[in-house]
């Protein structure tokens, strides 16, 4: 089972690196995530992005990234310690 | 005062509609809208046919777009199927849908009502949900402005959401409706699951809505709201749709 986080986007670095404010920590995770973290997007489950890395823009991510509360599995870890994960909306279904 | 406007003789007006939407009134309920004997066969006929809920986790009829933010192709799929079944369950009473669907039209009388279709595929009219003892819904807000961007209904000025009682419960099962507007900024106090945490009500003023068979609740769902627990062994059982103001083309939409 992947770690799992989830906070809110902040500020967006590239076409697809962001950093999160880490707000939630799975319990469980195999270890410990700071308040600021860069992310790497692997995959992607947000809506108004498209599933095609190759078509994003910067001011895409800034609309559906910034602000937003987000889950972010992550897969991988790069030597700089920016995370690789699986980003998608949190909280939203209905009840 | 935050409160509701309570109209008594099936008459709402456009003015009832503007305060809703503005804030100004928590929101409008029409009492004995719909038939208690209507209610019934309805509530009969969900609990005698087999009739297949949208997913395991709700007991709920018809599916729901928000749980369908990035899934449209199977939202509108699962739409398909659920048109069907509320042909059945609507079959022999007055329609529901219809009749809510009237009344907004008839307070905004240069509009127009569209099937509302996207592609050629119809959106769910509804979603029929039953809270089952000791369930309740958290704090939340419902705007397809911001959620639901990938759907064409995302593009109106306003939303309303307007929500049938078809059984009450015992105890327990009301609305709360607090006077604060949903802003971007409140998503940094998201729960994982679903909602916002309460931290965000602390102090708010608050109007409580009573569920009563055959009453129409007319709410603006960007207010924070929530459902208390249901208590007792009546289940709350709701009818529930969204109805979408576009002022410029001066079209109404209505989906679940």
């Amino acid at each position: 089972m992947s770690d799992v986080i989830w906070g809110n986007g902040k500020n967006v670095i590239s076409k697809d690196t962001f950093e999160l404010t880490v707000t939630h920590r799975q319990n469980g995770n195999s270890e410990e995530y700071q308040d600021a973290v860069k992310i790497i997007i692997s995959d992607v489950d947000l809506p108004g992005l498209s599933d095609n890395k190759s078509n994003w823009e910067i001011d895409d991510l800034q609309k559906v990234i910034v602000g937003s509360f987000l889950k972010c599995e992550i897969t991988s870890k790069t030597s700089e310690g920016n995370l690789i994960s699986k980003v998608s909306h949190s909280g939203a279904a209905g009840y | 005062m935050w409160d509701s406007i309570l109209i008594t003789n099936n008459e709402i007006s456009n003015t009832d509609i503007k305060k809703i939407i503005s804030g100004e009134k928590s929101a409008i309920i029409i009492k004995k809208f719909y038939e208690k004997k209507h209610c019934e066969k309805i509530i009969e006929k969900i609990n005698s046919a087999s009739i297949q809920n949208d997913s395991k986790k709700f007991n709920h009829i018809g599916p729901f777009l928000m749980n369908y933010t990035t899934t449209k192709e199977k939202y509108f799929q699962n739409a398909k199927k659920a048109n069907i079944i509320f042909k059945k369950i609507f079959l022999n009473v007055d329609n529901p849908i219809n009749k809510i669907k009237l009344i907004i039209l008839k307070v905004h009388p240069n509009y127009e009502i569209l099937e509302t279709k996207e592609n050629g595929m119809s959106y769910a009219p509804c979603t029929i949900r039953r809270h089952e003892k000791g369930s309740n819904v958290p704090l939340h807000k419902d705007n397809v402005k911001y959620e639901g961007i990938e759907y064409n209904v995302s593009k109106i000025d306003n939303q309303l959401s307007c929500i049938l009682h078809l059984q009450e419960t015992e105890r327990g099962g009301k609305l709360l409706m607090y006077k604060k507007k949903w802003e971007k900024k409140f998503e940094k106090f998201r729960e994982i699951e679903f909602g916002y945490n309460s931290i965000l009500t602390k102090n708010i003023e608050v109007d409580t809505v009573e569920p009563k068979i055959g009453d129409l609740v007319i709410i603006n769902p960007n207010y924070l709201h929530e459902i208390t627990k249901i208590q007792g062994n009546a289940d709350r059982i709701t009818l529930g749709m969204f109805i979408g103001i576009q002022n410029k083309s001066k079209k109404i939409f209505s989906w679940a």
